[in-house]
């Protein structure tokens, strides 16, 4: 074909043309034709009746609304799981758990009245705060603390950026070791984080498996002598725990709805190694013989004893504490920590490697 | 046009169909306790002095919580406690918080920042909460009307959540 026989009439010539041709018909034999080989191929080309043939949208819809529902709803138990998501654990689940059923049984046995002397939680540390820059009309000594003030500010961040920095590159380096039941080992690994704990800016150490999370903070030696002071705690007491390696501990059960499980843990099974060997934290148990010795007033040993993660206990779904860990260790000090705990019915163990101790820097004016 | 308002009609449709399901399967509820067991009877003072012994509440169900104002989470949770104890108060539920060795003083300072109107009681030698199996703070246990501790939470919760209130009201006589 020649380029001048692809050239279509322009609109004026077609619309002459149409005019020219709109009464015309086919042949009615045609027509005929035309009609009944349309029939034909209609007819040898129909696929058999299926009910989503023409209605494609209800399953496409079903589809859509079942994916939507699933998302909404592992959307919503992931929130609600740290506080909100608390299922009854069945007393079947329990009686799976040897250990676990005993201790909850001991625990409820009312005509013992046992003494329970296990405690937890602890005053959050005050987050860091940047200070604001000298005013000019400020005193000449007041001008001088601020300034003064404010290098030590972003001394000790840079100082915590560098220690962040350090646990994250060992972070990367390990992997840990699970133990999911007796001579049987799972090497897992990505479950161990630590960073920068957002509330308190100071280095923290996490362990986060499917139905536990726990995460220790550190604490610096300053916070524990202020806390426990404000507690009724004499200066030289306050020293000895401050001095004794503290960390905040938050401690969560996650397991999702789906699969409640309660967790059991015996601080007593935990061990803590470093360099000179292999210890065990000080539980509040080994601190109240200490404190027999000291003239401590009560309201500061009860605030002493329930401030301490407790020595042992039993989260149910969605339960969680925060509390004091103290390793008796030194400040700065390296070390591992190996926990073990109870959850599903089997033993789970897990070390945290490359944990260190807060230091006990005290700030000192810089020459001028 | 049409068919995608059409899919969208279904869609919606079977949304709002799944919606209790869905509402269902993230309602809180309680933990219970395997082995319910009958709750002391205490006797103590709050923060005016006035006294309180928990057989006054036989016949309603008592929502004991331990706490003190060092304690995050029980910081964290009393707000909502608040709002509860204001949600039920047509109901036979009634909410008592027992502070765990602090003085009137230390308590009253906190109420300045977290205002409570239900009784805040001081357990400041630790009398009471050594006969309850406590092992962290915060702890908080339900009590039939018959007495009985049947439920127990560690840690905070949001007590005004209407799931978690009506599981209270179901457990009233």
């Amino acid at each position: 074909m020649s380029t001048e026989d692809n050239k279509l009439p322009d609109d004026t010539q077609l619309s002459s043309l149409y005019s020219q041709s709109k009464d015309a018909m086919p042949a009615s034999h045609i027509d005929k034709k035309i009609l009944a080989a349309a029939k034909h191929e209609a007819t040898s080309y129909s696929l058999p009746y299926n009910p989503f043939s023409n209605n494609w949208h209800i399953p496409a819809s079903l589809a859509a609304v079942v994916l939507l529902s699933f998302g909404i709803v592992s959307l919503l138990e992931n929130d609600l799981n740290p506080v909100d998501g608390i299922i009854p654990i069945k007393e079947e689940q329990i009686e799976s758990m040897p250990e676990q059923s005993q201790l909850l049984s001991d625990n409820l046995d009312s005509s013992k009245q046992k003494t329970i002397i296990n405690k937890p939680v602890m005053r959050k540390p005050a987050k860091l705060r940047e200070p604001a820059s000298p005013s000019p009309k400020l005193r000449s000594g007041e001008e001088l603390a601020k300034r003064l003030k404010s290098k030590q500010s972003q001394k000790r961040k840079q100082k915590l950026d560098t220690t962040a920095h350090a646990i994250a590159e060992s972070s990367r380096q390990d992997t840990f070791m699970t133990k999911k039941s007796i001579g049987q080992e799972i090497t897992r690994s990505k479950l161990i984080s630590s960073g920068i704990d957002e509330q308190t800016t100071l280095p923290y150490w996490q362990y986060k498996d499917k139905g536990i999370s726990i995460r220790f903070v550190q604490r610096l030696p300053d916070q524990s002598r202020g806390y426990f002071i404000a507690r009724g705690f004499s200066a030289d007491d306050a020293e000895l725990i401050a001095q004794s390696c503290v960390f905040q501990t938050i401690f969560k059960n996650i397991s999702d709805n789906n699969t409640p499980s309660a967790v059991t843990y015996h601080m007593k099974n935990w061990r803590v190694q470093h360099k000179d060997g292999v210890g065990k934290m000080k539980t509040r148990e080994k601190w109240a013989e200490q404190w027999q010795q000291s003239n401590i007033p009560m309201p500061a040993k009860l605030a002493f004893n329930w401030s301490l993660l407790p020595t042992t206990q039993d989260y149910q779904a969605g339960d969680y504490n925060w509390g004091m860990a103290i390793f008796n260790l030194k400040p700065a000090q390296s070390f591992s920590l190996t926990l073990t705990w109870q959850q599903y019915g089997k033993q789970h163990s897990a070390t945290i490697p490359n944990m260190q101790c807060a230091a006990d820097s005290h700030a000192e004016p810089e020459a001028p | 046009m049409t068919s995608t308002r059409y899919i969208l009609k279904h869609i919606l449709w079977l949304f709002l169909f799944c919606q209790p399901a869905i509402l269902v399967a993230v309602q809180p509820t309680l933990p219970t306790i395997a082995a319910p067991f009958s709750a002391y009877n205490f006797n103590v003072k709050d923060i005016d002095g006035t006294q309180y012994r928990l057989s006054d509440y036989r016949g309603k169900v008592v929502v004991l919580n331990f706490w003190a104002t060092w304690c995050p989470p029980c910081r964290e949770e009393m707000p909502s406690m608040n709002r509860a104890h204001k949600k039920l108060s047509n109901d036979d539920v009634v909410i008592l918080a027992i502070n765990v060795g602090e003085n009137e003083d230390t308590i009253f300072e906190f109420t300045g920042n977290y205002p409570v109107d239900f009784p805040l009681l001081m357990d400041q030698g630790g009398d009471v909460i050594k006969r309850y199996p406590v092992m962290g703070l915060p702890t908080t246990y339900i009590i039939s009307p018959e007495g009985m501790v049947t439920h127990r939470t560690v840690g905070g919760r949001e007590w005004d959540n209407d799931a978690l209130l009506n599981e209270l009201r179901r457990m009233q006589k």
